[in-house]
């Protein structure tokens, strides 16, 4: 049975689980909607020694660096239920970490003025990996100005292991916490990726151009030097291309392509088709369906999509799903596609896109943004920052199989009328008949 | 380094040591700092307790608006507001021969000062400790750390001074409260 942690609580974990190895850490939390920019949270973990410092970069686990210990901790994006999870394996954490601590912070904060103030239903829960029960639960906050918040801490207790409900933070954000923890920042973000030169823009209609033969940049996203960037990629101009990361003998894991946008007036975001569907009222703002064009190895090809019903599998081809959990209306975090990376082999490519089922076309206000978060490595942010276009639908990136280990990703941002115009464009060549509402 | 007890271990403290005259009582305490969140301030307070059980005057209750007690035997050497700094966070010096014989046992307490609107508990304080020293040498004769046994808590009897046989005795109690300084009192049966 689960138990309801206060701040300042420390309870017991493992002695209450005897033999209790396997855990999973989930944080959840609710972003108020903005007039401006979306907020972005970012859960991570630090694992400190006895003096509460972390000996060494690879031990805070984040969106930079998504495992720690040889896969003793696991940071992932997804998660049906919790925001982020961390999947733990505690009886391989070695000694000399003595504690755990899980905290989120929001990017950028300062420069958009954002702060835990925002958010709210914050909370952190530990289950047992084993039957994933919930073991406990801490409802944290409200707060003010904090920017970095600690929200609980595992540590070990005479050969145990027990959680101390944290709850408080720094204003200074995620470099505050990597200073309080002994790490050190880079002052300025890594330079993103060295932008290949514009290509010429290509005349439209015309199939998409296969990729200039000029030298590929492939730089690791994870910095190598002894110091942690925080930065995020961003694919800044249209042509921009990056692989996304995979670490020497490791599966590629879950992607989560994410698109977020804003809602105008505050009112809770309802997408497009589900709103629609469910007979949301209808509101000022702009409404923005994810989905994308699947092509597989066996020649396979589609689109996954909420209009027309077409959720896709994780499992099964085309491995690719939409996720459904916006149907009430009630995330402010934007859709989410989910795709399994360890069928990148099954994969030729994938066209990210996003359209406007209803209302207004304005994609200046949408101020649209796509972030592809791999299992490990950078996450990837493709801005769709082209405003002056009036058509409904945005091909916003292409992601191709690379070697059958990774994915290349390609800023594209090209708009179009409909599907059927975007699918000739590529070279998809399927039959479009017109959008149902079903 | 004096000898380290365990919660609940009574330990003989003149017995055997009859040059032992003064002692201080040091307790000491860490706390996390965070930004946005309250300073933490904690209060040593000492109960000359009666052997009912109960506190019988209002000036046997030693805190930081009442640094002693009647008889001076029993001398708070006043609050440390934010804790900060090394060693003993709060220090109460006590002459033995001078306790009057109606005061059977002397309780260390440690509570947070506005804890509930500064939502705060001693589950955000670590390393608590209590420690016997004896003035005379400045030695540490016993230390207590009351570590683990505290979340939610808002005062902690830390440890307590008896009279046993004519001698003094120390049991390390470390039983934590909630409801701070103004349980306590109830406790020793002042009104607040």
């Amino acid at each position: 049975m689960s138990q309801s942690v206060q701040k300042g609580q420390r309870v017991d974990v493992t002695k209450s689980y005897p033999g209790l190895d396997k855990i999973s850490v989930g944080l959840g939390w609710t972003c108020e909607k903005m007039a401006n920019i979306n907020i972005e949270v970012d859960g991570a973990a630090f694992l400190l020694d006895s003096q509460g410092k972390c000996l060494h970069d690879g031990l805070m686990i984040f969106y930079g660096q998504q495992q720690g210990l040889q896969g003793a901790i696991v940071h992932q994006n997804a998660s049906p239920v919790d925001k982020e999870n961390f999947q733990i394996h505690l009886k391989q954490i070695p000694g000399t970490v003595e504690r755990i601590a899980f905290t989120i912070t929001i990017h950028e904060a300062e420069q958009r003025r954002q702060s835990f103030a925002n958010v709210s239903n914050i909370y952190i829960r530990v289950m047992n990996g084993q039957n994933g029960g919930e073991i406990l639960r801490f409802p944290v906050g409200p707060f003010q100005r904090e920017t970095a918040i600690v929200v609980g801490e595992l540590y070990r207790h005479k050969g145990e292991w027990k959680f101390n409900a944290i709850g408080a933070g720094y204003h200074g954000g995620l470099a505050a916490l990597c200073n309080s923890y002994g790490l050190e920042v880079i002052d300025k973000p890594s330079p993103p990726p060295p932008p290949k030169p514009t290509p010429p823009p290509p005349p439209t209609p015309k199939p998409r151009p296969t990729p200039p033969p000029t030298p590929q940049n492939n730089p690791s996203p994870v910095p190598t030097e002894e110091r942690i960037s925080l930065s995020k990629i961003e694919l800044k101009k249209k042509g921009d291309r990056i692989n996304l990361e995979k670490r020497q003998g490791q599966s590629l894991g879950h992607l989560v392509v994410n698109l977020n946008w804003n809602q105008r007036g505050g009112a809770p975001k309802e997408t497009g088709f589900f709103k629609s569907l469910f007979g949301g009222a209808s509101s000022q703002g702009i409404d923005l369906d994810l989905g994308c064009l699947f092509e597989l190895k066996n020649g396979k090809k589609g689109a996954i999509q909420a209009l027309g019903n077409s959720f896709g599998s994780l499992q099964q081809e085309p491995f690719i799903m939409l996720d459904k959990d916006d149907r009430t209306g009630a995330s402010t975090e934007g859709e989410n596609l989910l795709i399994n990376g360890i069928k990148v082999r099954e994969f030729k490519r994938i066209l990210i896109y996003a359209f406007i089922y209803e209302g207004i076309t304005n994609w200046a206000q949408a101020d649209g943004v796509v972030t592809i978060k791999p299992q490990t490595g950078a996450e990837i942010v493709v801005r769709m920052d082209d405003h002056s276009q009036s058509q409904g639908m945005c091909a916003i990136a292409l992601l191709e199989n690379v070697n059958n280990e990774t994915f290349s990703v390609e800023k594209i941002v090209r708009f179009f009328k409909g599907h059927q115009d975007m699918d000739r464009a590529f070279g998809w060549n399927m039959k479009w008949v017109a959008g149902s509402k079903d | 380094m004096g000898i380290s007890l365990s919660k609940g271990q009574k330990v003989d403290l003149t017995k055997g040591n009859a040059s032992l005259k003064k002692i201080g009582i040091g307790l000491g305490w860490d706390t996390n700092k965070y930004d946005g969140q309250h300073d933490f301030d904690l209060d040593a307070s000492v109960f000359l307790v009666s052997p009912s059980g109960k506190v019988e005057n209002d000036k046997n209750f030693i805190f930081y608006n009442n640094l002693q007690d009647p008889s001076g035997a029993v001398v708070h050497s006043g609050d440390n507001r934010t804790g900060d700094g090394d060693g003993d966070d709060e220090y109460v010096s006590i002459e033995l021969d001078k306790v009057p014989e109606n005061v059977a046992k002397i309780a260390f307490t440690v509570t947070i000062h506005d804890a509930p609107e500064r939502s705060q508990n001693f589950g955000q304080v670590s390393n608590a400790y209590i420690r016997v020293i004896d003035e005379a040498t400045n030695n540490e004769l016993m230390r207590f750390d009351l570590g683990e046994d505290f979340s939610v808590e808002t005062a902690v009897v830390a440890g307590e001074l008896y009279r046993h046989q004519g001698e003094w005795k120390f049991n390390a109690i470390g039983s934590g409260f909630q409801g701070g300084l103004g349980a306590l009192c109830n406790n020793y049966g002042l009104s607040v």
